[in-house]
């Protein structure tokens, strides 16, 4: 990114309060945007917005908010846009993942899951696409995952949501290019954050061969060239996508059910 | 002496008021099964249940039921259930399609799409697998789409949808198989249904349908087999579908872009 194509307006990071969001929000603090952070920890954000104005003399504002409530995408664009913000970039990184078998899964925290990493991505590339489109400049990134790529047994809807994330991303890419908005789909392999924890997959089986810096650093190379995706991953990460793309379908279905280690599986 | 039969084995039928979802309900009824058909239309649903009932001798009930809010789901399960009956069978068909880009589609019609093609989905398949994983006995068939095999530009909601809907079932297959439950992920390509009426549907750019007789035909050969996924289209589609995975991304979205753009 240069200053000469910087989009303008405040940069809006779901799931900011760790991981790979809280990543985004130190990079582009550090280039000189100002941020507007949401998640569901208060206490964390205000944390962060405090030490990255403090760092990098930027403006860091926050917005606390349950994604996973169907009303929260459009009562955070009210709240956004009653704080009189330009969103600019949509980093759409709140989600999180459930390993294990999906019939002896919680219902209701699969629903949640589809609501956050599925309707309420969608929802707010909807509320903010259209503006950006008519300014003819902006960059949306959501954050999907090397899972979007095959049927994922004992991962089977997280991997579900992030084939959505994918292909919605890919099509809208498509559909912006000749606008000057810019969308990436980001495809991390298992990184080093809280997803395993959360997803309840052993933590000493989880893959953790990527850093956040790593992901978001290449995410926005990627960005910058509109490539409308990218991969960030480790070459054992890879393999199973490459596979993915001469293996049927159902072999690899079959395959992945041994691959993802869960907790009292 | 005759054992009183304290549950009634039924297919469950959503979408079952037009098109494929409607094609299922008769063929499933013309095999013996007794129905449960829900949909919107109350007046539809009920002519389909009482012609089937008659014409096949099985029992075929409904429910109108807007499948696309939340709650709607949980309160057909429980429905269900306190009219005495078990799913043996369940046909997730509720969906719709809609064309045009994505900026200039309406919020509320992306995410009503977003909440019947994967929510009710999801959710329904997720109230009775675990049921039937407890009986090592059922099936499951979710329809996707040929449109799940790439992101399709002025499709991107509905495309992506599918592309869930077609990963999520390959996953649950794989998952549920060595346990007696069979889930199936039907593909149908262009089919002669409501569907382009709703969905104002782009040309057709190989011009071939099929009949959604054929399309379900296919669809419960594959399910007796549990094969897993099947694409049931025209030889050119079906091709196009079982090799889009090769074709580079960029190059699949930029396709769909320009042969549909010429649609606005």
């Amino acid at each position: 990114m240069t200053e000469d194509n910087k989009p303008q307006g405040v940069v809006l990071i779901t799931g900011a309060s760790s991981g790979i969001g809280k990543e985004f929000a130190r990079l582009y603090a550090k280039r000189g945007f100002d941020l507007l952070l949401v998640a569901r920890r208060e206490e964390r954000l205000q944390a962060i917005c405090q030490r990255l104005q403090e760092y990098y003399g930027i403006k860091a504002d926050y917005i606390a908010s349950d994604l996973s409530e169907p009303a929260s995408p459009q009562q955070l664009y009210d709240e956004v846009q009653r704080r009189g913000y330009t969103v600019g970039t949509l980093i759409n990184n709140a989600g999180f993942g459930l390993a294990g078998g999906f019939a002896s899964s919680e219902l209701e925290q699969a629903m949640q899951m589809v609501q956050v990493n599925v309707d309420t991505l969608i929802e707010l590339t909807a509320l903010y696409l259209p503006g950006m489109v008519q300014r003819g400049s902006g960059d949306i990134i959501n954050v999907a995952s090397t899972a979007a790529f095959q049927p994922v047994a004992n991962l089977a809807l997280y991997a579900g949501t992030k084939a959505l994330v994918l292909n919605f991303s890919m099509a809208v890419w498509a559909e912006v290019k000749e606008s000057g908005v810019r969308v990436l789909a980001l495809c991390p392999g298992a990184t080093a954050t809280a997803w395993a924890d959360v997803a309840g997959m052993p933590t000493q089986a989880a893959n953790r061969a990527v850093s956040p810096k790593q992901v978001v650093r290449g995410a926005l190379k990627a960005l910058a060239r509109n490539k409308g995706y990218v991969v960030i991953a480790s070459p054992e990460q890879r393999l199973l996508k490459w596979a993915a793309t001469i293996a049927p379908r159902r072999l690899i279905a079959q395959l992945t059910k041994r691959m993802i280690p869960t907790e009292g599986a | 002496m005759m054992s009183e039969k304290k549950l009634t084995t039924v297919a469950l039928v959503t979408g079952a008021s037009s098109g494929i979802g409607e094609q299922f309900a008769r063929q499933l009824a013309a095999q013996g099964n007794n129905l449960f058909l829900v949909a919107r239309r109350a007046d539809r649903l009920q002519e389909l249940a009482a012609e089937l009932s008659s014409k096949h001798n099985i029992q075929a009930d409904y429910l109108a039921l807007d499948l696309a809010e939340a709650g709607s789901r949980q309160r057909l399960h429980d429905e269900v259930a306190g009219r005495g009956y078990q799913v043996a069978l369940l046909v997730n068909s509720a969906g719709f399609g809609t064309t045009g880009r994505f900026s200039q589609t309406p919020v509320a019609r992306s995410m009503q799409m977003l909440r019947l093609n994967v929510d009710a989905l999801v959710e329904l398949t997720g109230l009775y697998v675990a049921e039937m994983v407890e009986r090592s006995a059922g099936g499951i068939i979710n329809i996707a789409s040929t449109g799940a095999f790439q992101p399709i530009a002025q499709m991107a909601v509905y495309g992506a949808s599918k592309a869930l809907v077609l990963n999520f079932s390959l996953g649950l297959w794989a998952e549920v198989k060595d346990k007696g439950v069979q889930v199936l992920c039907l593909c149908p390509g262009y089919t002669n249904t409501e569907f382009a009426s709703v969905a104002s549907e782009p040309n057709n750019p190989t011009g071939s349908t099929m009949e959604a007789s054929e399309v379900v035909q296919i669809a419960l050969k594959a399910l007796a087999k549990n094969e897993g996924y099947v694409i049931a289209a025209p030889g050119d589609q079906k091709f196009l579908a079982s090799t889009a995975h090769l074709l580079p991304l960029r190059l699949a979205a930029s396709l769909t872009e320009r042969m549909f753009s010429g649609h606005e």
